[in-house]
């Protein structure tokens, strides 16, 4: 009989590393930092309602999920390891599982991208695994993964391909995570960098294991697998969004600086975040609109996800172990 | 895991079969950039004759399955769609496209995490006669109705991923028979 195993381990140091932002790139620029619906440029609480669309065709068996990644998102726990294989989770062999890609795209719709170049053009396979970035001006991405052979890691030589990943300039490690979490802490710039470091390292799985952390990676990295579980947040994933909470000033501490809380709508349409479960040709997908609030920072407008019902899912029951009496 | 073909019969038109060259046939594929598996693709054939075949990727309930289906209607609907298709068409003019109908309106801004990389192919005596590929529908769909002629080629990938959106119970069950 499979068990759930959480383990939660707050790892102190004096760095921290962050991710990337959804709409950052060529387009509208590599500094973008995105924001969850409702934030203007003013502090706050930022209250987003998530709900399950009652077209979806099932609703009451992705409750639980939806009401765990909620909990998970407002928590912001760092969590290592965070990737439960096999007979360390509740799912089965061949099933994957809804409330892992419901997280990961819960993220997306409140602003984070892929720490990893995911599904850019042209690139795939491995070669996915180098952090997110943009092709540069020869339009081409170029890849080296340097003397350690670990794509995503920070001695990668990628000429002239333009970083799209926050960092923290001490020491470029994804999977720790220290605060303040603003700009006095994290770089897009390649010249912060640790000496020797050639790239930003994201929160890859092998790139983990490299530097101590096994069974450990980002939720927003993108690449998900069969029987595995991964509910539970990353180093990089909280720095990002807390990157994002310190506020259109990317100064921690001051008036502009907001906090997040998510909460469970029901079976509904019309609320922030809708999550509409039914056939579609791909697994599943976040789609948002934005608009600029001042400098760098877009706010998102609407948000919506659709997930492939198609799939042959595991739709888990229980309610997180810590959080389920209402901890938050 | 099933491993099995299954030939699955749904006529849902009247149609006279129409002799024609089998070989003649689209193509579309998906590769589903999410799934770090193997086997990440959704393979969608539509012959002129009106046979459906779809395989499916390593996370859906038919993974395994080799569904063949008949459906004239479809069929005709699709192929009559291709007189409209420009051949000198590519993936970089499609872009340019884009690219100034987004310049020219003031819309607010668009993101969506499907990137998947969709491959449609358009095969006549067994060669490929025209292909593209694209890893935008979403925004493709979003400004849809300013694409003007373009228009086919979203309704024609659109078209294609709706055959393989198939009662998942009822082919299981007929596999079973």
């Amino acid at each position: 009989m499979k068990s759930l195993i959480l383990m939660i381990s707050l790892l102190f140091s004096a760095s921290v590393n962050s991710g990337s932002f959804i709409f950052a790139g060529e387009a509208n620029g590599v500094g973008i930092v995105a924001h969850p619906q409702g934030y203007t440029g003013a502090g706050g609480t930022l209250n987003i309602s998530v709900c399950i669309d009652p077209a979806s065709t099932v609703t009451t068996s992705l409750e639980t999920s939806v009401t765990n990644v909620v909990h998970t998102w407002n928590q912001l726990l760092v969590t290592s390891p965070n990737l439960f294989l096999g007979a360390n989770n509740n799912i089965g062999g061949s099933q994957f599982d809804w409330e892992s890609v419901a997280l990961h795209e819960v993220g997306h719709c409140i602003g984070l991208a892929h720490p990893n170049l995911g599904s850019q053009t042209g690139v795939t396979g491995a070669n996915t695994n180098y952090t997110n970035s943009t092709d540069g001006v020869d339009n081409g991405f170029d890849f080296g993964f340097g003397g350690d052979g670990i794509r995503g890691s920070n001695d990668d030589v990628r000429d002239d391909d333009i970083n799209l990943h926050w960092y923290n300039t001490g020491v470029n490690n994804p999977f720790i995570v220290s605060p303040p979490y603003d700009s006095s802490n994290y770089s897009m710039v390649l010249a912060d960098l640790p000496g020797g470091h050639n790239y930003p390292a994201n929160a890859d799985r092998t790139v983990g294991s490299a530097l101590g952390f096994t069974n450990t990676e980002a939720v927003m990295q993108q690449g998900t697998f069969n029987d595995e579980g991964q509910r539970n947040l990353g180093a990089d994933d909280v720095s990002t969004l807390r990157l994002a909470m310190s506020g259109v000033d990317m100064v921690q501490g001051n008036a502009d600086d907001y906090t997040i809380k998510l909460f469970y709508g029901g079976i509904t349409a019309g609320c922030d975040i809708n999550i509409l479960h039914h056939p579609i040709g791909g697994l599943a997908f976040c789609q948002a609109g934005g608009a600029f609030v001042g400098g760098s920072n877009i706010s998102i407008t609407t948000a919506s996800i659709e997930i492939n019902s198609g799939t042959n899912w595991f739709f888990n029951n229980t309610g997180d172990l810590i959080f389920a009496n209402g901890f938050e | 895991m099933k491993n099995s073909t299954l030939t699955l019969i749904v006529l849902t038109a009247c149609f006279p079969v129409i002799a024609s060259n089998d070989e003649s046939s689209i193509v579309l594929i998906r590769t589903i950039h999410a799934l770090a598996v193997d086997d990440n693709k959704l393979i969608i054939k539509s012959s002129k004759t009106g046979d459906v075949e779809l395989k499916f990727p390593q996370s859906h309930q038919l993974y395994g399955y080799t569904v063949k289906t008949k459906d004239f209607e479809k069929s005709k609907a699709l192929y009559s769609k291709l007189g409209d298709i420009n051949y000198d068409w590519s993936h970089e003019k499609l872009k340019y496209k884009l690219a100034v109908v987004k310049k020219n309106l003031n819309h607010p801004l668009f993101y969506s995490s499907d990137r998947d990389l969709i491959e449609l192919k358009l095969k006549e005596q067994g060669k490929i006669k025209w292909q593209i590929s694209l890893n935008n529908l979403q925004e493709l769909k979003r400004y849809y109705s300013y694409l003007g002629q373009w228009q086919v080629l979203v309704d024609l990938i659109v078209e294609m991923e709706s055959l393989s959106l198939i009662d998942i119970d009822k082919v299981k069950k007929e596999s079973q028979k």
